[in-house]
């Protein structure tokens, strides 16, 4: 058994979504626990990429396909799982806010998103306000991840908070904010529900905001 | 004086190229060209952290030699078009030879030069101050006319507003217009207390996309420097190119900035030094740069004052400097914030290794990596000139020496650096009076930077 989950921790780890096909269908013949699979196999090759990104041993490239790897995973396993509930996380929306064009750290964190197990719909740079709303509502988002590495940008967060509220949606929706300019008291006096200044403290704010059904205190991530 | 006819080939190409989206080239062409030419070359784990500035100069002309293989096979990816524009080895070698190798900006007294330098150079380099850290609307004159009372301080670039006329800056927006027309009118402000009239400028601050600049360059009288910042290294957009055609055809210097990442598409640092050069390499031929600049930063602390970007940002600027008389602009990104003692030993490393390895100009600073509103005052910015203009001369090995030193005492910090005190916090916005605590800080730091054997040129305030 242990076998098979070391073989699908290298193949997340290296990104390898053949090698994860043939590794899913042997947990579906040989009838293994798919929550063991995904857990002691491809968390834990999520694991040995993180420790290898931060010691520049992976980088975004590699971190992108281990993702997808895991991705496939969830996504082969989860009709086998024994209860409904998707082995997702939650689906995100995501995307670097009206008038900027920075996409790195956005889409280090919609990659750290993805590789933990969050469906993770990215919206690119230069996103309208109006345009987050509607594909959160087509996708039935549970958290809109909102970045913005420039101090003019980081106006329209604070509008789309207020708009979500005009509109009758802000309680759809869990908040997530950061970027260079963003600071946490800034975050917490616009009303978010979450600000990490990392995208591995994303992941953890996002796991978070997932547990609770209301957010009274913004949680603030590493 | 230039022109923008260069830059229509340039679009041409742009419409007509090899199509490739974003993300191919994010996530596969480029990691795996600039591997390849990696290992072609023997340059993989070259990266040598023990010696933050390298010594070895063979290496760095292999690095050129690399970089230029990368700036051929790659060219650059225009986002907007999704298409790849490339240039063949004759028409960039032929661009090559024609990189302007000085300019002069500034009028009367305020003219300086930027120059072609090499490693160890003994000619200062060109220092602007400061980025564009945002500052609310009644200290931007305040704390520009403190940071240009030093002469070390060549010409002006930030600080940022946050607001205009008490309106949101709202990004893409005609509130950008507006600002691109009001900046220029409280830079004048700031100057003129200053004594700075005729002072160079590098132009606009407060605005990220083309809509300032093309409201407020009309107020300033060319030449000035007009920042054309590019999406990432080995990339170019169309709110450039639009800076770059309008800068040209006005009599404008273009200063186009690219930034790589280390842990990002370009790899680790050996494949972002890499990265780096090439698009040094390219952005005269396709942009008619004037100022060219690919600095490297550390993606797991958004700074480059640790060994790795350190590392990585003086071997592409020694390559450069040794193989071509491309004027280079990088960028020196502090990540501790203003009246902190991390801010000065990231500054001694950073510009240390910078001065000596051939870069000619530079603005900054950037205290606290420039994300906390307010968080920038004139001491900043004269400590970076100074340790910028003093290590002219140094040699690799006395830089090293110097960063082997200090990089012991912050750089675990990094990550969690001290966000320090603002503006109002340090000094008397009325009388530009520092505080006691912050006055002895920085002379303390300024003797420390001495100790070292920096030869520490006087601001002319309190210095």
């Amino acid at each position: 058994m242990g076998d098979i989950f070391n073989r699908i921790s290298e193949a997340v780890r290296y990104g390898q979504r053949d090698e994860i096909e043939k590794l899913a269908d042997e947990v579906i013949a040989n009838k293994i626990n798919p929550i063991d699979a995904i857990q002691k196999g491809g968390v834990d090759g999520l694991k040995k990429l993180g420790d290898a990104f931060e010691n520049l041993e992976a980088f975004l490239p590699e971190l992108m396909a281990g993702g997808e790897a895991m991705k496939l995973l969830i996504n082969k396993l989860t009709p086998y799982l024994e209860s409904d509930k998707s082995a997702l996380e939650g689906t995100v929306v995501i995307g670097t806010v009206k008038g900027d064009l920075h996409d790195i750290g956005k889409n280090l964190v919609a990659t750290q998103l993805a590789v933990n197990g969050f469906n993770v719909i990215d919206l690119g740079v230069d996103v309208s306000n109006n345009k987050f709303i509607e594909e959160a509502e087509a996708n039935k988002a549970d958290i809109i991840a909102l970045s913005s590495l420039l101090t003019t940008s980081a106006y329209y967060i604070q509008e789309f908070i207020e708009r979500l509220e005009k509109d009758g949606l802000r309680s759809k929706y869990k908040i997530i904010v950061g970027g260079g300019p963003i600071e946490p008291e800034w975050a917490r006096e616009i009303g978010a529900d979450g600000y990490s200044r990392t995208a591995v403290g994303a992941v953890k704010v996002c796991k978070e905001l997932m547990k609770q059904d209301k957010i009274t205190e913004i949680i603030i991530g590493d | 004086m230039s022109s923008a006819v260069r830059v229509l080939k340039t679009l041409e190409k742009a419409r007509t190229g090899e199509r490739c989206t974003v993300k191919e080239w994010d996530y596969e062409i480029v990691p795996k060209t600039l591997n390849e030419i990696l290992k072609k070359y023997n340059l993989e784990k070259t990266c040598d952290i023990n010696k933050p500035v390298n010594e070895d100069m063979e290496l760095a002309d292999r690095f050129y030699q690399a970089g230029l293989e990368a700036a051929l096979r790659l060219g650059f990816l225009c986002v907007d078009t999704e298409t790849i524009v490339k240039v063949k080895e004759e028409e960039l070698l032929r661009s090559l030879q024609q990189v302007p190798s000085s300019f002069t900006i500034g009028e009367g007294s305020e003219q300086v030069t930027v120059k072609a330098r090499r490693p160890s150079d003994g000619q200062p380099p060109v220092y602007f101050g400061p980025l564009s850290i945002q500052m609310n609307e009644e200290y931007y004159v305040p704390v520009a006319q403190g940071i240009l009372m030093s002469r070390l301080v060549d010409g002006q670039e930030g600080p940022s507003l946050d607001t205009v006329m008490d309106c949101p800056l709202l990004a893409n927006s005609p509130y950008e217009s507006f600002a691109g027309i009001y900046e220029a009118r409280l830079r004048k402000e700031a100057q003129w207390r200053a004594g700075r009239v005729g002072i160079g400028n590098a132009i606009v601050a407060s605005s990220s996309t083309e809509y300032g600049f093309l409201a407020g360059f009309a107020l300033y009288k060319p030449p000035q420097i007009v920042l054309c910042l590019n999406p990432a290294s080995m990339k170019i957009n169309y709110v450039n190119l639009h800076k770059t055609i309008v800068a040209h055809e006005y009599g404008h210097y273009v200063r186009t900035e690219s930034p790589t990442m280390i842990g990002g598409y370009t790899g680790g640092p050996e494949g972002s030094a890499l990265a780096s050069i090439a698009t040094d390499l390219l952005q005269y031929h396709f942009h008619g740069t004037h100022l060219a600049g690919s600095p490297t930063y550390d993606l797991r602390y958004a700074g480059n004052c640790g060994r790795h970007a350190l590392w990585a940002q003086t071997i592409a600027s020694q390559a450069i400097s040794r193989n071509t008389n491309i004027l280079m602009n990088k960028t020196i990104n502090q990540v501790s914030g203003p009246c902190t003692e991390m801010f000065f030993l990231e500054t001694i490393a950073g510009f240390v290794a910078a001065g000596v390895s051939g870069l000619e100009f530079t603005i900054s600073p950037r205290s606290g990596g420039g994300r906390h509103k307010n968080h920038l005052t004139p001491f900043e910015a004269w400590y970076s000139s100074a340790v910028f203009k003093g290590s002219a001369g140094l040699s690799a090995e006395k830089a090293n020496e110097i960063l082997n030193e200090v990089l012991p005492k912050y750089e675990k910090e990094l990550r969690n650096p001290p966000k320090g005190k603002s503006f109002p916090e340090c000094f008397n916005v009325k009388t530009l009076q520092p505080t006691e605590e912050y006055l002895k800080m920085y002379l303390r730091m300024r003797e420390y930077a001495i100790s070292l054997g920096i030869p520490m040129p006087p601001d002319g305030v309190v210095s």
